[in-house]
């Protein structure tokens, strides 16, 4: 497969057509049939949309790994909502209202399980926007201990299943 | 947690200390390509601290925003369309959709060797037209959405995503989602139509695009 280089001057959808093959081959790894098949599509719509984002002096092949990693994310996430019904106005409206009370009561569900440590760094970093050296300044910690708890309490973000909530 | 696993995700929360997007470092994309249960944790994490980054009298007001997908079940397997332009008509020399050997070569669009002789053997060799007009377009359809594309002789490459436009997914800070047809700069070189059906069907990962009719 023809690699673009840092000097490519051809036409953004010439340089994306070529690197279709090593972006179905990424996707391959990520799922198979015509999901894949979704996926490649779904990252070429969006980088014909977006190319006016991508800088010609850097490789397109990683920029593209980053879509398919978010397309993969995002379909994912719209298959967890279950079927797509068209909803009537008003249906539409509660449903809002009920996922809106959904996720405030998963978000204080999640928070509750962290220790009371790693809940103020998070809150801290991601609700308030402090930097990791500002919130070692104010809890008188040093940046490594900041470090470490933000990322422990993110892991346990992570790792903490929907279904531990059921 | 083994060593390269401990790695990536030590990438991630660099990146996430950084301010910066950590799918778009190539090691951690290594990863969650090699290890895809990985990714989903990661998708989790991201969920609950974008969530989290809202005051809880905002979560109601990004969760309500317009959120009107269309659940498409959608049912026509692929759709082919050829639309065609004659300019002066030999109808002899319409040719049928690119077979499967067509579509394995990667042709290449740019190649000022690839003639529109190659349509009918009959002609290979012959002197090639001076224009060749068409326009081939082809609709996928899966259980979930449906992606329409399109290219002609004077029309960009375009693709249409039926969910773009009905989608209530949060834009992700990476990639936006938008909505509406995508489109692409048009050919500026001579291009064979059997190539640029090849591509088109390459691209919607389709067999056949369609049947092709040209002014030659």
């Amino acid at each position: 497969m023809p690699q673009p280089t840092a000097d490519d001057d051809r036409p953004f959808a010439a340089r994306l057509e070529d690197a279709l093959p090593a972006l179905r081959a990424y996707a391959s790894r990520l799922a198979r049939g015509p999901e894949r098949d979704d996926l490649v599509q779904a990252v070429v719509a969006k980088a014909l949309r977006y190319a006016d984002r991508h800088d010609p002096r850097r490789p397109l092949a990683p920029w593209l790994r980053r879509a398919t990693l978010r397309a993969w994310i995002d379909a994912r996430a719209s298959g967890s909502r279950g079927p797509r019904v068209v909803p009537h106005e008003e249906t539409a409206v509660v449903s809002r209202e009920a996922l809106a009370v959904d996720a405030r009561d998963e978000v204080a569900y999640w928070l509750k399980r962290l220790g009371s440590l790693e809940r103020d760094v998070l809150l801290r970093f991601h609700r308030r926007g402090q930097s990791v050296r500002e919130i070692a300044a104010a809890l008188g910690v040093p940046e490594g201990t900041v470090k470490s708890h933000l990322h422990r309490a993110r892991r346990r973000l992570a790792e903490m299943r929907e279904d531990e909530r059921r | 947690m083994n060593t390269d696993r401990r790695t990536a995700w030590a990438r991630v929360h660099d990146a996430l200390d950084e301010g910066r997007d950590p799918l778009a470092d190539e090691r951690v994309q290594e990863w969650f390509a090699a290890h895809p249960e990985d990714l989903a944790d990661y998708a989790r994490m991201e969920r609950r601290l974008r969530a989290l980054a809202l005051p809880a009298d905002h979560v109601s007001r990004v969760v309500t925003a317009p959120w009107t997908r269309v659940g498409l079940a959608v049912a026509a397997a692929a759709a082919v369309v050829a639309i065609v332009w004659f300019a002066t008509a030999d109808r002899a020399a319409r040719t049928d959709a690119p077979d499967d050997a067509q579509l394995a070569r990667d042709g290449d669009d740019r190649a000022p060797s690839a003639s529109s002789a190659d349509l009918d053997p009959e002609t290979a060799g012959a002197p090639a037209p001076r224009i060749v007009r068409y326009r081939v377009s082809t609709t996928r359809s899966s259980v979930a959405r449906e992606f329409h594309a399109s290219r002609g002789s004077e029309e960009p490459l375009r693709i249409t995503d039926s969910r773009a436009g009905a989608t209530g997914v949060a834009p992700t800070d990476a990639t936006p989602t938008g909505t509406g047809p995508v489109e692409s700069t048009p050919h500026e070189r001579t291009v064979t139509p059997t190539t640029a059906a090849a591509r088109l069907a390459a691209i919607l990962s389709v067999r056949h695009t369609t049947n092709l009719e040209t002014n030659r």
